[in-house]
């Protein structure tokens, strides 16, 4: 085996002889090793085959080119065993090429990125032993419609094998084969958990199928309890994140000496994500205040920081970060409600940030007392793998004197990065709203309107009273034709600025447009360039 | 009275007294199990319906996935048509933030993660099922069990964020209508799942 490793990622990359070796190495997928989980993937398995010579490459793109319908999404493989093109070639001289030449076919019809929704595979001859059906299963487990009609199968085995691996399946065509003579219908059904028809019968219900395997409440990104703490969380959230980026030790002017800040990170492995290593969370365990791990008195109340100086000295030891709340909105969910008891707000925040830097001043040093004589003389290898992270945050708000907020709760949850957050993939896939969905009150993000920084000579009492025109201290609105194009929070950056340079909505848009969308950049250009800015531009 | 109550079972219990996130974790096991609770046909629906998330109280702030429910009941009665759940909570984190009403109790801000899978057996857990066929019982000549092999068909697992307000004596009655605000977000979502969000 030759074995590399990635520069700059926690990956491994492997090269194996055959198809065989890959396939054995692949089953030590989730086996432990050095106190972690080890996962493994093929991610390319062509030129394993031996039947992949330039020649039948062509041949078999040819072959693909020839059976695809874009229209239908589908791949009509049918009877190609009696394709003399492919006969000619040698591609079924003997069950070792046979075998090969349709894993080969799958390999070169996924690289062709078709989009494959039915496959065809009646008339092949498939007997109890053909492996078409597990190939295909690797290869595009989620085709909806399949056709096995006129083969050989028998056995109900030959569907077992296959259990669990096509979860979209919708329709499937058993007919002109032995086993429809054998009453298996119900067993396929059952392994089939999306199928609806079989042999052209209904075997479910199908909208009532889709409600059951559908989770019976919609998916919103964003819920703003009023319109009102819509603006004000809004414009929280894009300030908080930003100086937490930027200028985080700013932010202990929003913190009290009874404010609470804790952080704890959750290293569970949910989906596909690529492995960490173990020392990837090394900036955050001294820190990390996970009440499931944590159990002493003692330990829970001493990563528990209270006042401005020790969530100082907490927020220093956490590495330096970038959102990017502004450029992809659609990787941020947010939820926010009253916060009765205090007359505050309860933000919850949902992303990812990227890992920019080691943290200022790593917050070990009470640590090394302890084991001092046990640790490298080299700090680089405490240091943990800076790579991108999701996180939950939990914020309670309330107004401060003079306007300003005061936080009275922050707590932090950082965990394995998602390349997909739920909600987004819940958008994408067009989520269906269920009968049973609660009718009241669905919030979507609308536009946002900017309320008072968190800490500036211009914010007004913000939350308090949470009613109309208190908290707007830039009584602006853009023009629905600019704001149609742009997304809340590129609304609320525009505003934003124009309250703070005076520019007029056209040479605010240009300036946010040529700055990337960033509001540090936007700052720089503007001051850098203000003595050719023309006085028209200005509101 | 509550207050007395308080008051004997905090001094009962040092550890409490010590540490009042001590029995918080016992409490969330609690939470999350009565959202997995199995539905028995011989239990009433109601009463069932009733036994999903008792400690909300009669006026909670309820949010899934960012959609907001307007009352209790309809939130028990939406959950109780899911197939079967599984939850595990794998982190939490809390802080205990005073009031700002004179002698009013304090309030654990809750910060939970945890792991969930559905049922993809093709019934929810009242027992309707979308099957037209008898697919319940595999034919004879199958060679399969008669029960569905080995557990419960379940999903791969979720991740979800559940953020939850909660009065301070959920510590000592976790059966009381404490929970004032409950949001539960699906975070991370499998590929190929068979139920989907």
């Amino acid at each position: 085996m030759n074995l590399r490793t990635e520069p700059n990622s926690p990956l491994l990359r492997a090269t194996v002889k055959s198809q065989r070796d890959a396939d054995v190495v692949v089953k030590l997928s989730g086996a432990r090793f050095a106190n972690d989980v080890v996962r493994i993937r093929i991610i390319d398995t062509i030129g394993g085959t031996g039947t992949n010579t330039p020649n039948t490459i062509d041949l078999l793109k040819s072959f693909i080119a020839s059976r695809y319908d874009a229209n239908l999404k589908m791949l009509n493989l049918e009877g190609m065993v009696h394709d003399q093109t492919l006969i000619s070639n040698g591609l079924f001289n003997t069950a070792s090429t046979n075998s090969k030449f349709f894993t080969a076919l799958m390999k070169i019809a996924l690289q062709q990125k078709i989009d494959v929704q039915s496959v065809n595979l009646a008339g092949n001859d498939m007997n109890d032993y053909s492996k078409y059906l597990t190939e295909l299963s690797l290869h595009f487990p989620k085709v909806k419609n399949l056709s096995l009609a006129n083969n050989k199968i028998s056995k109900l085995d030959f569907f077992t094998k296959v259990r669990n691996r096509f979860s979209l399946l919708r329709e499937l065509i058993i007919s002109g084969n032995p086993i429809v003579n054998m009453n298996f219908h119900a067993d396929i059904v059952k392994l089939f958990p999306r199928l609806v028809v079989l042999d052209g019968t209904p075997v479910r219900d199908e909208a009532k199928l889709n409600a059951i395997m559908t989770f019976p409440v919609p998916t919103a990104p964003m819920f703003f309890e009023t319109p009102d703490l819509q603006k004000v969380a809004t414009n929280f959230i894009s300030t908080y994140l930003q100086m937490w980026d930027n200028q985080r030790m700013d932010l202990l002017s929003l913190y009290t000496a009874e404010s609470q800040f804790s952080f704890m990170t959750d290293s569970i492995q949910i989906g596909e994500a690529a492995n960490a290593p173990a020392n990837s969370w090394n900036n955050y365990t001294f820190g990390s205040r996970n009440l499931k791990k944590i159990s002493g008195a003692k330990q829970r109340q001493a990563k528990l920081n209270i006042g401005q100086e020790a969530i100082g000295q907490a927020f220093q030891s956490l590495v330096q970060t970038k959102h990017t709340l502004q450029e992809h909105p659609e990787l941020y969910s947010v939820e926010t409600t009253t916060y009765p008891t205090l007359n505050g707000m309860h933000i919850v925040v949902h992303g990812e940030f990227e890992e920019t830097g080691q943290p200022q001043q790593p917050q070990q040093q009470g640590f090394q007392k302890g084991r001092g004589h046990y640790r490298s003389n080299n700090p680089s290898q405490q240091r943990g793998i800076l790579q991108k992270r999701s996180f939950d945050r939990s914020f309670v708000v309330v107004p401060g004197n003079g306007g300003s907020f005061l936080i009275v709760s922050d707590m932090l949850l950082v965990k394995v990065h998602n390349e997909a957050p739920a909600w987004k993939i819940a958008q994408s896939q067009g989520t269906p709203v269920p009968a049973a969905a609660p009718t009241a009150l669905a919030s979507a993000p609308a536009i946002g309107v900017p309320g008072a920084l968190p800490t500036g000579p211009t914010a007004t009492n913000a939350i308090p009273s949470l009613t109309p025109g208190v908290v707007n201290p830039v009584a602006a609105a853009l023009p629905p034709d600019v704001a149609a194009k742009l997304t809340p929070i590129q609304q609320e950056l525009i505003l934003k600025i124009m309250g703070e340079t005076k520019l007029n909505v056209q040479f605010t848009l240009m300036l946010c447009e040529q700055s990337g969308w960033n509001y540090e950049v936007a700052g720089q250009n503007f001051l850098s360039s203000r003595a050719q800015i023309p006085p028209n531009a200005f509101q | 009275m509550m207050q007395m109550q308080r008051q004997f079972n905090t001094s009962s219990n040092s550890q409490q007294d010590q540490d009042p996130t001590y029995k918080l974790e016992e409490c969330l096991k609690l939470t999350f199990d009565s959202l997995d609770k199995p539905y028995t046909p011989t239990t009433n629906l109601d009463f069932y319906q009733a036994s999903i998330l008792p400690q909300l109280t009669q006026q909670p702030r309820i949010i899934i996935n960012g959609t907001p429910f307007g009352s209790k009941p309809t939130f028990q009665q939406v959950w109780s048509k899911l197939p079967a759940t599984q939850h595990q909570v794998s982190s939490f984190d809390c802080h205990l933030v005073p009031s700002s009403v004179p002698g009013a109790n304090r309030q654990f801000i809750i910060l939970v993660h945890l792991k969930v899978r559905f049922d993809e057996g093709g019934k929810n857990r009242l027992g309707d099922s979308a099957d037209l066929l008898n697919v319940g019982q595999p034919s004879q000549n199958s060679g399969l069990p008669t029960r569905p092999a080995g557990p419960r068909p379940y999903s791969r697992w979720f991740g979800a964020t559940v953020t939850i307000v909660a009065d301070e004596n959920i510590v000592l009655n976790s059966d009381g209508e404490c929970i004032s605000s409950f949001d539960y977000r699906i975070t991370d979502a499998p590929e190929n799942s068979v139920f989907i969000i």
